[in-house]
């Protein structure tokens, strides 16, 4: 018999009706946001004092300690009228959001939410918030970057489908269709152009790759220095969820039935990508990489949420199957918890101690650099 | 998981879509549409929502001009189905000069929008008194027609019997396998327009040849063309039918050569085939290069196993066709008996 899924001996769910779109962190761990189809944010707390742990044993293995108490359950701030659209963690704490009602709100650490500014009748599509303080919302083609002393709007030749802050907040990333428009505050605007419609952004740890992906079943990279191509195809299906190992040595994206993984460490012109995890029946809806570890987290349309390894065949059961597809997974910035949404509602999160990690490290991959 | 259905309603500028989109809203009954329109008009809808769009047609990168997509619904539709409760029924109404082929397209790209959404019909209203010319004059008025599945003629009471007659005809000539209803101020019953199931290929609606115009005098009737609508616009229906199985290794090979050597031009095909020793019906219809196709119920008993197909395009020769499929049939080399 298989032992019950990790989430239900280590982590807490709930089920508040609504879609979820977006999950962050906040930038001090201490709580998750969870961006809802109906408006709402649902803001949990992300420390739960007498909660499970798994206290590892002298002589191998691990024993687990049940919760003595209830997680703190979830606050609902109502932000949008329509459905939110968007989500970030805000430098400043709390949490920034986008929706179809034109807003942009921003949800503090206390308090109720404070709209920051309003476009009647408009979308605001997407947000980010830089860890220099800057924050930047799209609505169609016109992107607005506010910093605390100045603003500045940015008109792209399409409209915009994603904004990434790169990894040291000075450079926004806009992708449209045609390629993705990098804006700085100290340089003029440049713009790596690639035909196709491109939809989502990730930036490598470093900040010298930057990767769309595209509506095409295919992923497209630019080296930020020379703005050299990198093309990456060959999916199944369209490859939106996008995210760089800790290190950076690869990018694991969704689009097929397992995890593909391209190399980065750096990326060669005839490089084929490596598919790891378990050969499921559903595919791959999202992942996430460990910022520590060199663990993958990921979940599939059914609503299954497994951890895996580059290169390696097997995965570790975090969540079974139902509340439909998993349509966001992310980690606390520390490594030791990992949160969840589904497409149905279902939402949560659970601890994952690096004991965890180190014990089946430790048993059967003793080399702990190894990646394939 | 039910599928939200997608209906579009496409249609010259004054040919009365915003009039039909009105009195399909306010006949809902309390069903709740999601109406992706391309300006703001002047709707306002209890349990409805509007959602005004500009019109994004983008070219696929994957080395075909045919592949195309609209931005805009893949951002507002994604957005769509993450509503709680959901919605009964999205309502795309187009600009008058739009291709409805990139909608139709967006809806068979998108991972998400596969999922969670099902297209159910383009619907296209033209204005009875206007179609033939408009016909003669925009490229976009045969394109509408091509990607329908109902048109309506509209205004029918404005026209006479032979501007009536006329527009029919027309309509025939580019779309047989569309059904055509006259119509004023977009007044048709609601079940007439919504869960038309256009798209589904377990109900494809490919309308038996009017044998009484193919060109006679051939012999032995292995297939009957319907005479090939001209017009200044350059598209051309062919339907043909066929009595003899096909052989499927050498039909799908020839099916899939077309779209992908003359999908720019291919605007709609649509077909269903029998194939020696499958007891089911093979069905496919296509937008471009985009293929739907799939093994559909068995062939009834009793029922004649006659291929019928349908290609709506620019500069369709019928003869090429039926000279290309008389080559994948069963014996293809020996004499027909």
């Amino acid at each position: 018999m298989s032992s019950p899924p990790l989430l239900d001996l280590l982590g807490v769910r709930w089920d508040l009706g609504a879609p979820v779109v977006a999950a962050a962190w906040e930038v001090d761990d201490g709580s998750i946001g969870f961006a809802l189809g109906d408006g709402h944010l649902a803001i949990v707390e992300a420390r739960w004092p007498r909660g499970p742990r798994i206290e590892p044993r002298s002589a191998g293995g691990a024993t687990l300690m049940p919760a003595e108490a209830p997680a703190p359950p979830p606050r609902r701030a109502a932000c949008h009228s329509g459905g939110c659209l968007s989500l970030a963690a805000d430098a400043s704490g709390g949490f920034l959001t986008g929706g179809d009602d034109g807003r942009v709100v921003h949800v503090p650490r206390a308090g109720p939410p404070v709209i920051l500014s309003h476009l009647p009748g408009a979308w605001i599509d997407a947000v980010a918030s830089s860890c220099a303080g800057v924050r930047a919302h799209s609505s169609g083609r016109r992107v607005y970057c506010v910093a605390a002393d100045r603003g500045e709007v940015i008109d792209l030749p399409a409209p915009a489908t994603a904004l990434e802050f790169s990894p040291d907040g000075r450079c926004l990333a806009m992708a449209h269709s045609g390629g993705v428009t990098l804006w700085s505050s100290a340089a003029a605007p440049r713009r790596f152009e690639w035909h196709g419609y491109h939809r989502s952004i990730a930036w490598s740890p470093d900040g010298r790759y930057l990767v769309t992906s595209m509506q095409e079943n295919a992923l497209h990279g630019w080296r930020v220095a020379d703005g050299g191509d990198i093309e990456m195809g060959g999916y199944p299906g369209q490859p939106l969820s996008l995210s760089f190992a800790h290190d950076g040595r690869y990018l694991a994206t969704s689009g097929g039935m397992r995890t593909v993984c391209w190399r980065f460490d750096p990326p060669g012109a005839t490089d084929q990508p490596a598919e790891c995890g378990i050969a499921s029946k559903t595919p791959v809806s999202c992942v996430s990489c460990h910022p520590k570890q060199p663990v993958i987290a990921v979940g599939h349309h059914n609503g299954a949420v497994l951890l895996c390894q580059p290169g390696r065949g097997e995965g570790l059961f975090i969540k079974g199957s139902g509340g439909g597809a998993v349509n966001v997974l992310g980690w606390s910035r520390d490594g030791s918890r990992l949160a969840f949404g589904t497409q149905d509602g279902v939402f949560g999160w659970l601890v994952l101690p690096e004991a965890l990690f180190y014990s089946r490290k430790d048993a059967r991959h003793p080399s702990k650099e190894t990646t394939t | 998981m039910s599928r939200i259905p997608v209906t579009v309603l496409t249609g010259f500028l004054g040919s009365g879509k915003t009039t039909l989109l009105n009195r399909l809203l306010r006949d809902a009954g309390g069903r709740r549409y999601a109406v992706i329109v391309n300006e703001y008009g002047e709707l306002g809808i209890d349990g409805s929502l509007v959602v005004g769009a500009e019109e994004e047609v983008y070219e696929l990168n994957n080395g075909c001009v045919c592949c195309k997509l609209r931005g805009d619904l893949i951002r507002i539709a994604s957005a769509l189905v993450r509503r709680p409760g959901g919605f009964d029924g999205i309502l795309i109404e187009t600009s008058g000069l739009a291709d409805p082929a990139p909608i139709v397209q967006t809806f068979y790209f998108d991972d998400l929008l596969r999922q969670h959404t099902r297209l159910d019909s383009v619907i296209c209203v033209a204005d009875a008194r206007h179609l033939v010319a408009q016909l003669k004059d925009a490229s976009e008025a045969g394109e509408q027609l091509a990607q329908a599945d109902l048109v309506l003629l509209n205004k029918s009471d404005l026209a006479d019997a032979a501007m009536l007659a006329e527009a029919e005809h027309a309509v025939q000539q580019i779309n047989p396998t569309a059904e055509l209803q006259r119509s004023v101020h977009g007044d048709v019953p609601l079940v007439q327009l919504l869960e038309r199931g256009a798209f589904d290929i377990g109900r494809l609606r490919v309308p038996a040849l009017r044998l009484g115009t193919a060109s006679g005098g051939r012999g032995p009737r292995i297939y009957a063309p319907v005479d090939a609508g001209r017009h200044s616009t350059g598209l051309v229906s062919v339907a043909l039918s066929f009595e003899r199985p096909f052989e499927r290794s050498r039909f799908l090979p020839w099916l899939q050569r077309l779209v992908t050597e003359r999908g720019a031009d291919l605007l709609r095909a649509k077909g269903i085939v029998a194939f020696e020793g499958e007891g089911r019906r093979f069905v496919f219809q296509a937008v471009h290069m985009t293929v739907d196709s799939g093994l559909d119920r068995v062939w009834a008993d009793g029922e004649a196993r006659e291929t019928r197909l349908v290609f709506i395009g620019r500069g369709l020769d019928a003869d090429e066709l039926r000279e290309e499929l008389a080559h994948c049939l069963l014996d293809a080399c020996e004499t027909v008996t």
